[in-house]
């Protein structure tokens, strides 16, 4: 099978990750050779250590946010033929070998969209208070998107193709991933949580989302919604 | 009719004027300036009566007129905020649909891709 035509697509949205992404993409490539770089517009070489590690690369002029990011990334998948999209952070966080489980549940056709979970799965290092924003997160999802899910923020996803052309993500920035959850309720598309293994280091930890950041990201996903 | 009322009310309905002839030279639809033109001759009725603030107020039991005043443009203030934030984020939403685009309309393939998409 040659690399276009393998049926997945990994979309993989960085802001000033050039000290991460090669490694992100040594992992990934060998497993997955279609991975696709969504450079939001960053101010150092990110660009270019994720063309020189071996992926697709797509570059926002602008910094537009991760949620545009990864539109960007679906529309140019679906454009390759994706059957299969994933969405992958950037920073390491992710297993690659999780992808499989995501995969798993799409191909036997049991699901259209598959969320990694690592409430159901493991975390290592992964702060209380970290903890405690995302459990939080959890809860404003399920009141406000009206969706059962034990993680609502996880990075790592993968959609069919059917499902992932649906999807129109308008909540540019952190909020998508609300918005997400959102569309997959509204389109009635069949969903599976799959048990992944996110890693946290110092790095990851400094540049994740604070406590006054949740507030804003909420703020943004229901002020969004009035918006046309 | 003091001064101040003289000033305002010939500011108020100078900028009707410019409303209505923008509207009669066709560079805006009707909806807005109609709207605005409302506004400013509510205005010109509580400058020529200032009383009518105040019977307004006790009517609705508020008391005074100024509080009235003050109640309608913390009101007045936080509906324009809105508009404006719904204003920059539908700015914002285009500017991302034209970033996408160029996005898409370059891709950098791998160093090993024989063949450029789309």
């Amino acid at each position: 099978m040659t690399a276009t035509s393998h049926p997945t697509w990994i979309i993989v949205p960085a802001y000033n990750e050039a000290a991460r992404i090669a490694l992100t993409l040594q992992t990934l490539l060998p497993l997955y050779p279609n991975v696709v770089v969504i450079d939001d517009g960053s101010r150092d070489t990110t660009r270019q250590a994720a063309h020189e590690a071996g992926a697709w690369v797509l570059r926002h002029e602008v910094n537009s946010g991760q949620g545009a990011a990864l539109q960007t990334g679906i529309d140019f998948a679906l454009l390759q033929g994706a059957e299969y999209i994933v969405t992958f952070d950037a920073d390491g966080q992710h297993d690659p070998a999780d992808i499989a489980k995501l995969l798993a549940p799409l191909m036997e056709s049991r699901a259209d969209a598959a969320l990694g979970s690592r409430f159901l799965g493991q975390t290592v290092n992964m702060p209380t208070t970290r903890k405690l924003i995302l459990k939080a997160g959890v809860l404003f999802t399920r009141i406000v998107s009206n969706i059962k899910v034990t993680d609502a923020h996880n990075g790592l996803r993968a959609f069919t193709r059917e499902a992932a052309s649906q999807l129109q993500l308008v909540q540019d920035r952190m909020a998508h991933a609300s918005e997400i959850l959102d569309q997959i309720r509204q389109l009635q598309l069949r969903f599976v949580e799959v048990p992944v293994t996110i890693r946290y280091t110092a790095d990851t930890l400094a540049k994740g989302q604070s406590s006054m950041q949740a507030v804003k990201i909420a703020g943004e996903l229901l002020l969004g919604r009035m918006i046309k | 009719m003091n001064l101040f009322q003289i000033l305002a009310i010939t500011g108020l309905l100078f900028l009707i004027v410019i409303e209505w002839l923008r509207v009669y030279r066709h560079q805006i639809a009707v909806g807005s300036p109609l709207f605005r033109s409302i506004i400013w001759l509510a205005a010109i009725g509580f400058i020529s009566f200032p009383d009518s603030l105040t019977y307004i107020a006790h009517w609705l039991g508020i008391g005074v007129g100024a509080n009235l005043l003050l109640y309608l443009l913390t009101l007045a203030f936080l509906a324009v905020s809105f508009m404006l934030y719904a204003r920059t984020v539908q700015l914002s939403r285009q500017m991302t649909q034209l970033v996408r685009h160029l996005a898409l309309s370059q891709p950098l393939p791998p160093p090993s891709a024989k063949k450029v998409h789309p």
